[in-house]
C-alpha cells in the first residue's frame, strides 16, 4: 500500500495525542504549494491534525525543527513532549541530537514511518514528462501518477540518492510505526563512488572542482541550519572575535567555510543528506560528508559512523591508530 | 618580482616536543633555511584544522603540525586525538586540491633538533619544486 493510504491513521492519532495532552506539539507535513512538494508543519491544536499529509514526498527533515521546538521550551520543562513523524534518516537524526544533549529523549513522541524511499519531486517530474499527482514505492519499481495517467521506473530513476543505499529505513525507539512491513530494501549499497572519482583526479582538477562548487555558494547556512550534527548554540562562524570566517563570499572564505562544516560533522553526520537537499546553489555537500566516512571507515574500522553512538570516532582514539597521512608502504 | 620567491612554512610546534626540538637544532648550530615560521602551541592537539586552513589563506607555502611521538605527550593522549583528526585533515586537504607535500604531520621529540632541520630542510625543497601556493589564498 502506499504511504497515502496510512494518512488517516497518522491524522487520529496525532489528534488523539493532541487532544489528550500527550503531546504539545507535531512535526509532520502539510500540503505545499504543488503535489510533489508537501512541506514541514508544526502544529498544536488538534483541530489542525486534518491538514497533515503523508505520502511518498514528504522527504524534507524535520529534526531541526524539534531542536526549535524542544529549545524554546528550555530545560526541564513539565510539558508533554513533541510528537514527530520520522523516517529512518530522520530517527538517525533525532539520535544525533540525543546524544549531543541537545534534545532530552523524552522530551519526544516519535510517530515512525517504515519507509521504502522518498521520491525526488524533480526526478519524477523529468521521468513522468508531466506533473506528478501522486507516486507509490513498490517491489522494485516505482509507479507515478500524472494527469495523463500510471508512469512506472526504477526506483534508481526518481527516488533521492540517500535512499538508494539506505540501510536504515526504519527509525529506533518509535512509540508508533506507520507504514507496510517488510520494506523492500536498498537497492545498492553506499560504495563512495563519488569519493573515489574526485579522488582520482589530479591535485589541481581536484581543486578546480571544489572551486568550482564552492564559488556558487551564497553563504545562507542552510546546510548548517538543516543538519542535525550541526547544531551548536554559538557558532564558530558567526564568531566576530576570533573571526573564523568574514562576511565577503571570496573563494578563500568559501574554503574556509566549507572545510570548516565539513570537518565538525566528521565522524558524526548522519548521511540524511539535507544539507545537500537544502542547498539553492547545488553544492554536492555530501561529497564532503563521504569522504570522512569512507576514510572514517579506511583508517579506523568504523563501518557505519552514521550511527550515532556514545563516542563518536573523532572523540576518542586507539593506542594502535595507523597514521593516516602516510602511505601503506611509508610506516615509520 | 624584483626578490626571488622563498618558500613559507608555518609549523605548528608542540611546546612539550617539538618546540624544544626546533629549540635543540639552533643551540646545535644546525643550519636550516629560514622558510620556517614557527608557532608554540601547547600540544599538537591544540591545532585546529581550522588553523591550517588559515595558514594557506594567509599566505604560507606549506604548513607542518608537529609535537610529540605517541606514547610521549606531555598531556598524555593529547597527540592521539591528534592522530586521528590529522589522518583525516590531511586526507580531506588533499581532496579539496592542497598537494602531499605542502601539508606534513610529523612527530619530533626535544632531543631530535637533527630531526627538525632535516625535515625543515626537506619540506622546504619540496615546496621549491611545488612553486608558491595560490590555492585557498586570500586576494590582496
Amino acid at each position: 500500500m502506499s504511504l497515502k493510504s496510512y494518512e488517516n491513521a497518522l491524522r487520529d492519532e496525532v489528534r488523539d495525542l493532541l487532544q489528550e495532552e500527550k503531546i504539545r506539539t507535531f512535526v509532520g507535513y502539510e500540503a505545499g504549494y504543488r503535489p510533489e512538494s508537501p512541506v514541514p508543519v508544526i502544529i498544536r491544536e488538534a483541530g489542525r491534525a486534518e491538514e497533515l499529509v503523508l505520502d511518498e514526498f514528504c522527504g524534507a527533515g524535520l529534526t531541526r525543527y524539534v531542536l526549535d521546538e524542544s529549545t524554546r521550551a528550555g530545560v526541564g520543562s513539565d510539558m508533554p513532549p513533541i510528537g514527530v513523524l520520522a523516517r529512518g534518516c530522520d530517527g538517525l537524526g533525532l539520535a544525533r541530537l540525543i546524544r549531543d544533549n541537545r534534545v532530552a529523549e523524552d522530551d519526544l513522541y516519535v510517530i515512525g514511518v517504515r519507509c521504502r524511499g522518498v521520491v525526488d519531486p524533480d526526478r519524477a517530474r523529468s521521468v513522468a514528462g508531466a506533473a506528478v499527482l501522486a507516486a507509490e514505492i513498490a517491489e522494485g519499481e516505482v509507479v507515478l501518477t500524472t494527469a495523463r495517467g500510471e508512469v512506472r521506473c526504477a526506483p534508481q530513476d526518481c527516488l533521492m540518492d540517500k535512499c538508494l543505499t539506505c540501510e536504515d529505513p526504519v527509525p529506533e525507539g518509535a512509540q508508533v510505526l506507520l507504514g507496510d512491513e517488510g520494506a523492500p530494501g536498498a537497492v545498492g549499497r553506499r560504495d563512495f563512488a563519488g569519493v573515489a572519482e574526485i579522488e582520482a583526479l589530479s591535485p589541481d582538477e581536484r581543486y578546480r572542482f571544489w572551486a568550482r562548487q564552492f564559488e556558487r555558494c551564497l553563504r545562507c547556512f542552510a546546510c548548517r541550519n538543516a543538519c542535525p550534527a550541526c547544531s551548536c548554540v554559538t557558532c564558530s562562524l558567526e564568531d566576530s572575535d576570533p573571526e573564523w570566517l568574514n562576511r565577503s563570499t571570496e573563494l578563500s572564505e568559501q574554503f574556509m567555510f566549507h572545510f570548516t562544516r565539513a570537518f565538525h560533522v566528521a565522524g558524526r553526520c548522519v548521511g540524511c543528506g539535507e544539507c545537500e537537499r537544502v542547498c539553492p546553489a547545488d553544492i554536492p555537500l555530501m561529497l564532503l560528508n563521504e569522504k570522512f566516512m569512507k576514510d572514517i571507515g579506511e583508517l579506523f574500522g568504523v563501518t557505519d559512523p552514521h550511527i550515532p553512538s556514545a563516542v563518536e570516532p573523532l572523540g576518542k582514539f586507539d593506542p594502535e591508530d595507523p597514521e593516516g597521512w602516510r602511505g601503506e608502504d611509508e610506516r615509520p | 618580482m624584483s626578490e626571488q620567491w622563498q618558500p613559507r612554512i608555518v609549523a605548528f610546534a608542540c611546546r612539550w616536543c617539538t618546540y624544544a626540538g626546533a629549540d635543540l637544532a639552533g643551540t646545535s648550530r644546525k643550519k636550516y633555511p629560514p622558510s620556517v615560521r614557527v608557532i608554540r602551541v601547547p600540544c599538537s592537539g591544540r591545532v585546529n584544522p581550522s588553523f591550517v586552513i588559515r595558514a594557506f589563506q594567509r599566505g604560507a607555502d606549506g604548513v607542518l603540525v608537529s609535537g610529540c611521538h605517541p606514547g610521549d605527550c606531555h598531556y598524555i593522549e593529547g597527540n592521539l586525538y591528534t592522530r586521528r583528526r590529522y589522518s583525516l585533515a590531511k586526507r580531506f586537504l588533499e581532496y579539496l586540491g592542497i598537494e602531499p607535500g605542502r601539508f606534513r604531520v610529523e612527530w619530533i621529540s626535544a632531543a631530535e633538533g637533527d630531526r627538525f632541520a632535516e625535515l625543515v630542510t626537506e619540506m622546504t625543497e619540496d615546496i621549491r619544486q611545488l612553486g608558491p601556493n595560490w590555492k585557498m589564498r586570500e586576494q590582496a
